[in-house]
């Protein structure tokens, strides 16, 4: 920090140093919660500011679940999902919904996969009956895998081969991770893509999507006593399975800094630089000191990021950071374009001088209490509507374990102190620990020339 | 275009703000309707006018402890001056990097100090500054609202450096072909109607704005008079009124007066403009052409055939292009509704491979509902749809409080948010075939194509004529 921006901050204490984050109570909300006897665990959030209701269904089984040779599987069989069971067959599992005024989607993540429906609270019994449909016994068959393999390969492309961040943050996963299935992209590869069997999409099946690997989450226009009533009916005669163990390799300690290039067409360089942070699963007390150093660097145009190589030195067009929630081995990323001009190199030198202020001097008090409340209101933000309720209560439940957690992030974010985060800092921000990739821009394939047209 | 749907982008979005990757949304081919059911409470919001001329909305509900605040100013890139194209773009993107009072950074510090958000941005007809604060800071987030809109700086050095991004992000479309396209597209339906014109400018104009220009702009459009400010979440009307006459009531100005915008011109027979990108293995395709004005009554009707030909994931297009057929990931259509036109247009992508069978596919689809129309069932099935989806796009305080801002700005009937419903549930068949067969587009089309043209312009001969220009095009000003 200048001395000149050191001052800024001092004044701005002066002005605002009465200002304390919104109260922690402001977040909480009621959520009951049961276990039916074949391990579906619910949570209920009743909210009836609109005629309507949101579920998520999240089954504990991702990408990270999967093996060499059929890496793309989950994502691929989240859309299978969609496409016919033993009561409502090809397509009607949509039709059916739409009719009733629904909507539904879905995603598929490295630790987690979830199902959403959003619709006129008079649906819920229909919905619980379509969930449960697909819960109790999906249909595939070869027709169906066929043309959904290719739909996700039209995915890839999308996001992959022709998406340069895309590309470079597959680069990076493998960069990062030797040994933890962290390392391939959750859509897959697309050698594996096409190598997916019907036998294997029944296994996955079977092995990952039981009662008792999943959580269901309803929030809206309900009453809580009916919802498990509807559920023990819908879903209680779904049979326990054994699921599989979790598979994870412990990531060995980095030693030495990593790097690779990407050559693409595009404008503009850019560069990621990522270090090993620990995953959420741990419930390490260093999640919300990156969160808010997250918010340090890279959130909203006060950020340092922002500030320093957008605004003051003229570097970069774009500078992003992100504290990545994984269960196991995360990171903490670090994204940045260079403005037309600027070579590569010394946007990267500009953003380790940053780094390095943050490790060296940490982050003064007035600084890090805008952090927190700019944090503590996007989560208040986030909460504006019942679905916004369900996906924090599902985020919640996915990497911390429990949806109370939620309730807890504003006290976790006032109990981080300056000398805290300067240890963590220190910790996890080592030049010998980075993973940087560079994306070098090429020139494009030769064009036919302009303004031919065709015949 | 948004296809990635909300809820997986904020799910991600714990984990990842900024590049929320971790998590994939897996299906993408619906977007997200704006869309009430029965039960659906809609309050109306309190309607005053200042003294000054602008319109105050008061839509207070109490829940969480924010307030949102949304002022809309009718300026947009269509008032840019000629050969400025990007003015009303910069102007705004200018708005919170310094005021008269203070530079960009105090400003951006004050605001996030508090916790809360004030972004500017230009459309085409009209300029939005929308902030949301904590419920206590009401009073400071209105006085920060008014010190940028009335007092910008546009410091030399923070025109330059805005400026040069504004050229650099213009210039990154080229690397993403989606936005190629959706940038392409407009244009190439509405030729030199200002409804053609990107918001941003193109990369020339864009360079060529100046400080004067910037200011000219603001001191003629940013006026009071013709501009709404809507407040909407956890406060007190009459305090708020007095809060907004102390930070806006001394504000003055009337816009000059603007000749009304022309009609548009639909296109008759089929265009195809192929943008090249010889490096893609995926092209995307946009079709479509005019349909209706925002304003216009038969617009809930044509939502309706909208929703059948493209809106959900069981509309004709998702269910023969992708479910049949594996040809894409998402395909979906879209309305949109200005002041003088609209339009109604398809997107998707295939691989360059199935290019011609997804175009040949999408324009086969397009011809059946426009001559055949919708089934009852699809009928039936769209209206509820519609009525299910709407009232979750009215739960946030902030999308009420857009729907109120977008009814006063296109001069809505008076209760055409509360009655979407009731308007959808009365769309006859007879008005949906007949939209249909105006609107859906398939023989009448500007269709454009991004990717790498010495692949695939053979294979598009059969659709119509074909212009190939280079990606770049589409960064460049018309000639």
């Amino acid at each position: 920090m200048t001395p000149r921006a050191a001052g800024r901050f001092a004044a701005l204490l002066v002005a605002v140093a009465a200002v304390a984050p919104a109260a922690a109570q402001d977040l909480r909300f009621p959520v009951r919660s049961e276990t039916l006897p074949n391990g579906l665990r619910i949570l209920v959030i009743e909210d009836h500011a609109v005629p309507a209701v949101t579920t998520f269904t999240l089954f504990r089984v991702g990408s990270r679940d999967e093996r060499t040779g059929r890496t793309g599987i989950s994502h691929l069989f989240e859309h299978l999902m969609f496409n016919g069971a033993a009561k409502y067959g090809r397509g009607e599992f949509d039709r059916v919904l739409e009719s009733r005024g629904g909507t539904s989607n879905a995603f598929t993540a490295e630790d987690l996969t979830g199902y959403y429906d959003t619709f006129p609270s008079d649906a819920l019994e229909l919905v619980f009956d379509l969930e449960a449909d697909r819960m109790a016994g999906l249909r595939i068959d070869e027709a169906s895998l066929a043309s959904e393999r290719e739909v996700v390969k039209e995915e890839r492309r999308l996001r992959i081969d022709n998406d340069v961040q895309g590309g470079m943050l597959e680069l990076l996963n493998a960069l990062v991770y030797m040994a933890h299935p962290y390392r391939w992209p959750i859509v897959g590869f697309m050698d594996d893509l096409d190598a997916i069997t019907v036998e294997d999409c029944r296994d996955y099946f079977r092995l990952h999507y039981a009662p008792n690997n999943a959580t269901l989450i309803v929030a809206g226009d309900v009453e809580p006593a009916r919802v498990f009533a509807l559920a023990r009916s819908a879903y209680g005669s779904i049979p326990t399975q054994p699921t599989p163990p979790r598979r994870s390799t412990p990531e060995p300690e980095q030693a030495g800094e990593r790097r690779a290039v990407l050559h693409r067409p595009a404008q503009l360089p850019q560069i990621m630089v990522a270090w090993p942070v620990p995953g959420t699963a741990a419930g390490s007390a260093d999640v919300p000191v990156l969160d808010l150093i997250e918010t340090v660097l890279g959130g909203g145009e006060s950020s340092r990021l922002q500030r320093a190589l957008v605004r003051e030195r003229d570097l970069a067009t774009y500078a992003a950071a992100t504290n990545v929630y994984r269960l196991d081995a995360s990171i903490f990323l670090v994204v940045a374009e260079a403005r037309p001009g600027v070579a590569a190199a010394d946007l990267e030198a500009a953003l380790t001088a940053e780094i390095d202020r943050l490790v060296r001097d940490g982050v003064a008090e007035p600084e890090l209490q805008k952090a927190r409340n700019v944090r503590t209101m996007a989560l208040l933000r986030s909460l504006k509507t019942s679905a916004g309720k369900a996906n924090q209560a599902a985020a919640y439940e996915a990497y911390f374990g429990s949806h109370a957690r939620l309730f807890e992030a504003p006290a976790a974010l006032a109990a981080v102190t300056p000398a805290r985060l300067r240890e963590v800092a220190a910790r996890i921000f080592r030049a010998d620990r980075r993973s940087v990739v560079t994306l070098a821009p090429i020139a494009e394939a030769e064009s036919p020339g302009e303004g031919t047209p065709a015949p | 275009m948004k296809r990635l749907l909300p809820i997986g982008l904020v799910l991600g979005a714990i984990a990842a703000p900024a590049v929320p990757m971790t998590a994939l949304p897996a299906r993408a081919a619906a977007r997200p309707v704006a869309a009430p059911a029965g039960g659906l409470r809609v309050i109306q919001p309190e309607r005053s006018t200042l003294g000054n001329g602008m319109t105050l909305l008061l839509l207070p509900r109490h829940g969480l402890p924010l307030v949102q605040m949304q002022l809309m100013i009718p300026a947009g890139a269509r008032h840019d001056p000629p050969g400025r194209a990007g003015v009303a773009g910069l102007t705004a993107g200018l708005l919170s990097k310094g005021t008269t009072r203070r530079d960009g950074d105090h400003f951006a510090d004050e605001v996030e100090f508090l916790g809360g958000t004030l972004e500017a941005s230009a459309g085409i007809e009209r300029s939005e500054i929308a902030g949301e604060f904590a419920a206590r800071d009401l009073e400071r987030g209105l006085a920060l609202m008014a010190e940028m809109v009335r007092t910008p700086a546009f410091d030399p050095a923070d025109v330059t450096r805005e400026r040069a991004l504004l050229v650099a992000g213009i210039e990154a479309t080229l690397d993403d072909p989606t936005a190629i396209a959706d940038r392409a597209w407009p244009r190439w339906l509405y030729g030199a109607h200002p409804y053609g014109r990107p918001a941003s400018g193109d990369r020339a104009s864009a360079a060529a704005i100046t400080r004067d220009d910037l200011a000219a702009f603001h001191q003629a459009r940013y006026v009071p008079r013709g501009a709404a400010l809507i407040l909407s979440g956890d406060f007190d009307p009459r305090r708020a009124k007095r809060m907004v006459g102390k930070t806006f009531g001394s504000w003055k100005g009337a816009p000059p007066a603007d000749a009304p915008l022309a009609a548009p011109v639909a296109r008759t027979g089929r265009a195809i403009l192929l943008l090249d990108k010889p490096d893609l293995t995926q092209c995307q395709i946009r079709v479509g052409n005019l349909a209706l004005r925002r304003a216009d009554p038969g617009w809930p009707a044509l939502r309706v055939v909208d929703t059948v030909l493209g809106g959900g994931f069981t509309s004709r297009l998702v269910t023969r292009v992708r479910v049949e057929e594996g040809l894409t990931y998402s395909i979906g259509s879209e309305m949109r509704g200005r002041l003088a036109g609209g339009s109604l247009s398809i997107s998707t992508f295939s691989k360059n491979e199935t290019l011609a069978k997804t175009l040949g596919l999408v324009l086969e689809i397009a011809k059946g509902l426009a001559s055949e129309g919708p089934t009852d069932a699809e009928l039936e099935k769209a209206r509820n749809y519609l009525a299910g989806q709407y009232p979750l796009g009215l739960e946030a305080p902030d999308d009420l409080a857009s729907a109120f801002l977008d009814a006063e700005f296109y001069g809505l009937e008076r209760g055409a948010v509360a009655g979407f419903v009731a308007r959808v549930r009365a769309v006859t068949a007879a008005e949906a075939r007949a939209a249909a067969a105006r609107f859906v587009p398939s023989a009448d089309a500007a269709i454009v194509v991004v990717g790498p043209a010495a692949a695939i312009a053979d294979t598009l001969a059969p659709f119509g004529p074909v212009t190939v220009r280079p990606a770049a095009w589409v960064i460049d000003a018309a000639p």
